[in-house]
């Protein structure tokens, strides 16, 4: 069940309301336009970076919105893309004149609507370049085909340090792009999700079932597994991860255990614990873990397993300190 | 008879009509492959389209209306559709006739084409409009009205939309799904059969 709203048809207006009274600190509501970006809007001379997408997943996608981060994100209806008028008013509100970057999940609606605010933009003679992400192994054999689910964070976190320490354009847009080719995620489903206002889920699962390799918008997965311990479930996502692992890539990589909006952060330190093992066992270099939430998908129960492999480069966009709402670190 | 300026305004009143009317049953048929939300987003979007301009033209309140939708809606579908209204009302100019429409329908359908780079055949809403295009154009050359060359494309949009059915996606995101989708129609070729219905029901009220 989702609990909390008033008019479901408002559910996004009324959440990004007390989203910017909540962290005005950091962001700031892009003037009429469905998106935040940074508290004092674009800074002159730098790479605007826009990420977006429906909502339903934070904290992507508005709570990767601050210094050293995405400078500003467009906002969707729950798991809807963003009309291309509003991706085209947000890149507008989060271009410092130096060009912008639009990086999202690759999902059919986003394309097509980031692509109709680009020409948009394009017309106004801002330069823009898209990001698109497509980590989820699940989706497709074919890389460019996938869906993207929780590799964004990495994407935009070296969008957004790129961007931040006065990268050109084409820099920004090349190590977004690099970081995406060495990202791969698989994720698992305990339990469907309802959309606001709503009694019934989007699926369900059958008891003592999961979902394995569904997607951030409550699409069922593309096959049904037996429910399993922890142990047996970090061996499966180490398995299906390393098993599309880019050839080209260093041993050392950033992990992700990502939970889905309904999954305790205790289970999932349970699950990293065998992640963590299994992936040492398999000669990767980890470096500086994450277990929490970065991509939800309402108040669905599961996880997802993702491995950003990373060089020396990418590494140093990874440490590059960053303050948003869902995410401080000093490197 | 009323102005085809009433008649396109009451076209898009009766459609958010009929979406309403099925939008738990849209939702429905998009959880299958989908996240849900089909039924949801075309009820955004023609809220939005029947409260755009309606000032001009039949072609211009039409395609004020897309504009609106496109605007709107977000989402795949909103893309699509509200391109395929407004490329549509575009192309529609006064006096109209059924060669006319036809024409419109086939601009509508190319704008969606080349922004879904979809075609027949790949469970989209391109599986109802396609066919109903089609038939509406063997219509017109037969010399048939506005309204008779509706009643008489209808069933083949009917029948695309139920082709739907059987059909392994290739586009959307119900594509990832592939075979779970199979035995289910495409939300989005039934929405569009339900609006081509509520036009075709205003054009039977309206038309002589």
């Amino acid at each position: 069940m989702t609990y909390l709203f008033n008019d479901p048809i408002n559910f996004r207006e009324d959440m990004i309301e007390g989203y910017v009274a909540a962290y005005s600190r950091m962001v700031e509501r892009i003037p009429d336009a469905s998106g935040v970006r940074i508290a004092g809007g674009a800074h002159k001379g730098k790479v605007g970076v826009l990420v977006g997408g429906g909502s339903g997943h934070y904290p992507a996608f508005c709570g990767m919105v601050g210094r050293g981060f995405a400078t500003g994100a467009v906002i969707g209806d729950v798991f809807t893309s963003p009309p291309g008028e509003q991706c085209y008013r947000c890149g507008k509100g989060v271009d410092g004149g130096a060009g912008v970057v639009f990086s999202y999940g690759r999902y059919s609606g986003d394309v097509m609507n980031f692509s109709m605010g680009e020409m948009r933009l394009e017309m106004e003679g801002i330069d823009v370049r898209q990001v698109i992400v497509t980590d989820d192994v699940a989706a497709s054999p074919n890389f460019d085909e996938r869906r993207g689910v929780a590799g964004d964070f990495y994407v935009f976190k070296a969008l957004g340090a790129s961007a931040w320490r006065g990268d050109s354009l084409d820099t920004v847009e090349a190590l977004g792009n690099r970081v995406n080719q060495w990202t791969r995620t698989f994720g698992i489903a305990f339990s469907g999700c309802t959309l606001p206002g709503k009694s019934e889920p989007l699926f369900t699962v059958a008891p003592g079932k999961m979902e394995l390799g569904m997607g951030i918008h409550g699409e069922p997965g593309i096959e049904t597994g037996d429910m399993a311990s922890a142990s047996e479930i970090a061996k499966l996502l180490v398995d299906k991860v390393l098993s599309d692992a880019p050839l080209d890539a260093p041993s050392r990589a950033a992990v992700m255990i990502n939970g889905l909006g309904a999954t305790k952060y205790e289970e999932m330190f349970v699950l990293y614990g065998s992640v963590h093992k299994l992936l040492q066992a398999a000669g990767i270099d980890i470096y500086k873990p994450l277990v929490g939430e970065f991509a939800t998908s309402l108040n669905m129960a599961g996880c997802s397993l993702t491995v950003s492999w990373m060089d020396a480069e990418l590494q140093a966009l990874y440490d590059y300190p960053v303050e948003s709402p869902a995410f401080t670190t000093w490197g | 008879m009323a102005e085809h300026a009433e008649i396109a305004a009451a076209a898009l009143d009766a459609a958010l009509a009929a979406i309403l009317e099925h939008e738990d049953e849209l939702g429905k048929l998009d959880s299958v492959a989908g996240d849900g939300d089909h039924g949801a987003g075309m009820a955004r979007g023609f809220r939005a389209a029947v409260a755009a301009d309606r000032n001009g033209s039949a072609g211009q309140i039409i395609a004020n209306a897309g504009m609106a939708f496109a605007n709107t809606a977000g989402g795949a579908s909103g893309a699509l559709v509200g391109m395929f209204i407004m490329s549509a009302g575009a192309a529609l100019t006064d006096p109209i006739d059924a060669a006319k429409v036809h024409a419109a329908l086939t601009k509508g359908i190319e704008a969606m084409v080349r922004l879904g780079k979809g075609q027949v055949g790949e469970k989209t809403m391109l599986d109802t409009l396609i066919p109903f295009a089609a038939a509406y154009g063997e219509a017109a050359q037969a010399g048939l009205s506005v309204r008779a060359a509706w009643e008489q494309a209808l069933p083949a949009a009917e029948a695309g939309m139920k082709s739907t059915a059987q059909m392994i996606p290739k586009r959307g995101r119900s594509s990832v799904l592939r075979e779970k989708s199979l035995g289910t129609q495409d939300p989005g070729a039934t929405s569009i059969y339900y609006v081509l219905a509520a036009v075709g029901r205003v054009l039977a009220e309206h038309c002589p």
